[in-house]
């Protein structure tokens, strides 16, 4: 079971591309006697031979560095892998970075992520980046850069400039996508897209808490909203909340067709204005529709015909398996009499 | 003549006791009740009655909202409802997340 948890919703930068609206001035974050619940009842969930990997983030979860470290060693005592991601603020020297990277490596934290854009780096230069995954490394912590890039950034190459700068053990690009902290706007030039509605399935359905209890099927910019939403864990357990992970009709559509589904039946109903005419990906289209309060309604009536339509499917299976097994004992047990009648 | 009567009132209760008689068309049409029943009742139950339903049929109570169901049947649904689980991979694209970090374990 993976299941990602979003400490903090206070961050040192305030970065344009934001989709959490984290920042300074924010100052919501889990407490962490509720982090620990959710991970004890996530531990009891996991079944035989499962895995259980909890991935930290925020906002900037290494702001509460003695929370962070707490949450780490509380999830590897339940024998999971614990994973953070950050945007490396603290790496501003090499000593401070050891000394940071000693602490949760020795709380037991196996893979770093940190994060890098051009938004980031009006806050935190990328050096501090390359810093904070270069001793990360040397301290056998697994890493990750994670890049968010626009589309003129894409054409002059400077993802990969970044990326061999860093030289984290793996790069993870994104482009930006419009949803942004409240009130951010960027030149429509900067979006990356492709014409057309992007096919494919939900890439990225993971159960994710945020800092206010508030838990959702996508951990994506634009996804926090109420199409995605699954509940509260200050209101639900976590097991209703992964009942309604696997159960959810939106969630069924999401993972057996991909938000492609919700765009048709949007333009079957005359709505086909709302939709864009290019989109970055599968995400981008999903986060628009569920950024839309009509779009998201449709969504929501299709889901409910989705799942009538799986039930009828179901049951109409059923009554044809029902109908051939009849059919195979009638023939076997005419067969069977024969057989005594020829013996006869 | 006392036996005659007593037989005469014995058989309108006879007949009453009786079941009604099962036709091919009868013994079709309640099958079809059953799966519509069955389909109403999938169609209708939450997340967490789902859930519920799939335990119940793994431990080999077979009946859906009360109504039973053979064993191949209830093979058939719990498989079903099981499959929910299993997150088909994306045919194109490698799993992404965003805001987080989970190395590919699956």
């Amino acid at each position: 079971m993976k299941l990602s948890l979003l400490l903090t919703k206070r961050c040192n930068a305030q970065c344009a591309h934001c989709a959490t609206d984290s920042g300074p001035y924010a100052r919501r974050s889990l407490p962490t006697q509720k982090v620990f619940s959710i991970m004890n009842e996530a531990a009891q969930r996991r079944r035989a031979g499962e895995s259980l990997m909890f991935g930290l983030s925020g906002g900037e979860a290494f702001l509460d560095l003695e929370q962070l470290v707490a949450v780490i060693a509380h999830g590897v005592g339940l024998g999971a892998t614990v994973t953070c991601v950050t945007n490396a603020y603290w790496a501003t020297s090499d000593a401070k970075a050891q000394s940071i990277v000693a602490r949760v490596r020795a709380a037991g934290l196996t893979h770093l992520a940190a994060s890098t854009s051009r938004y980031h780096q009006r806050f935190v230069p990328i050096e501090r980046v390359k810093r904070a995954l270069s001793t990360a490394r040397a301290a056998g912590i697994n890493t990750l850069l994670k890049i968010v890039y626009s589309a003129p950034e894409e054409q002059e190459g400077v993802v990969q400039r970044w990326a061999d700068f860093v030289g984290a053990d793996a790069l993870q690009a994104f482009p930006v996508v419009p949803y942004l902290r409240q009130g951010g706007e960027l030149p429509l030039e900067h979006y990356v897209r492709a014409p057309g509605l992007p096919k494919g399935r939900c890439p990225a359905a993971v159960l994710t808490i945020r800092e206010d209890g508030a838990a959702f099927n996508c951990c994506t910019p634009g996804g926090f909203e109420t199409l995605l939403k699954l509940g509260n864990v200050f209101d639900h357990s976590l097991d209703a909340l992964v009942d309604r992970y696997h159960f959810d009709p939106t969630f069924q559509v999401l993972r057996e067709q991909g938000p492609i589904h919700f765009a048709r039946h949007a333009i079957k109903n005359g709505e086909e204005g709302r939709l864009r005419s290019a989109y970055a990906d599968v995400c981008d289209l999903c986060a628009h529709i569920a950024s839309d309060p009509v779009l998201t309604k449709l969504a929501q009536d299709s889901a409910r015909t989705y799942r009538r339509r799986w039930a009828m499917r179901i049951a109409k299976t059923m009554r044809a398996n029902a109908t051939l097994i009849t059919r195979k004992s009638t023939s076997q047990r005419l067969t069977k009499s024969r057989g005594i009648e020829h013996e006869r | 003549m006392s036996d005659n009567s007593s037989r005469a009132q014995k058989k309108p209760q006879r007949q009453k006791s009786k079941p009604p008689k099962k036709t091919a068309r009868s013994v079709k049409k309640a099958k079809s009740d059953t799966y519509a029943a069955i389909a109403k009742a999938l169609d209708a139950a939450t997340p967490e009655q789902l859930s519920a339903l799939q335990s119940n049929l793994i431990k080999g109570e077979n009946r859906v909202a009360g109504i039973p169901l053979s064993r191949f049947d209830a093979g058939y649904l719990a498989a079903q409802l099981v499959a929910y689980h299993k997150k088909p991979k994306p045919r194109h694209r490698p799993k992404i997340y965003m805001e987080l970090f989970f190395p590919d374990d699956e």
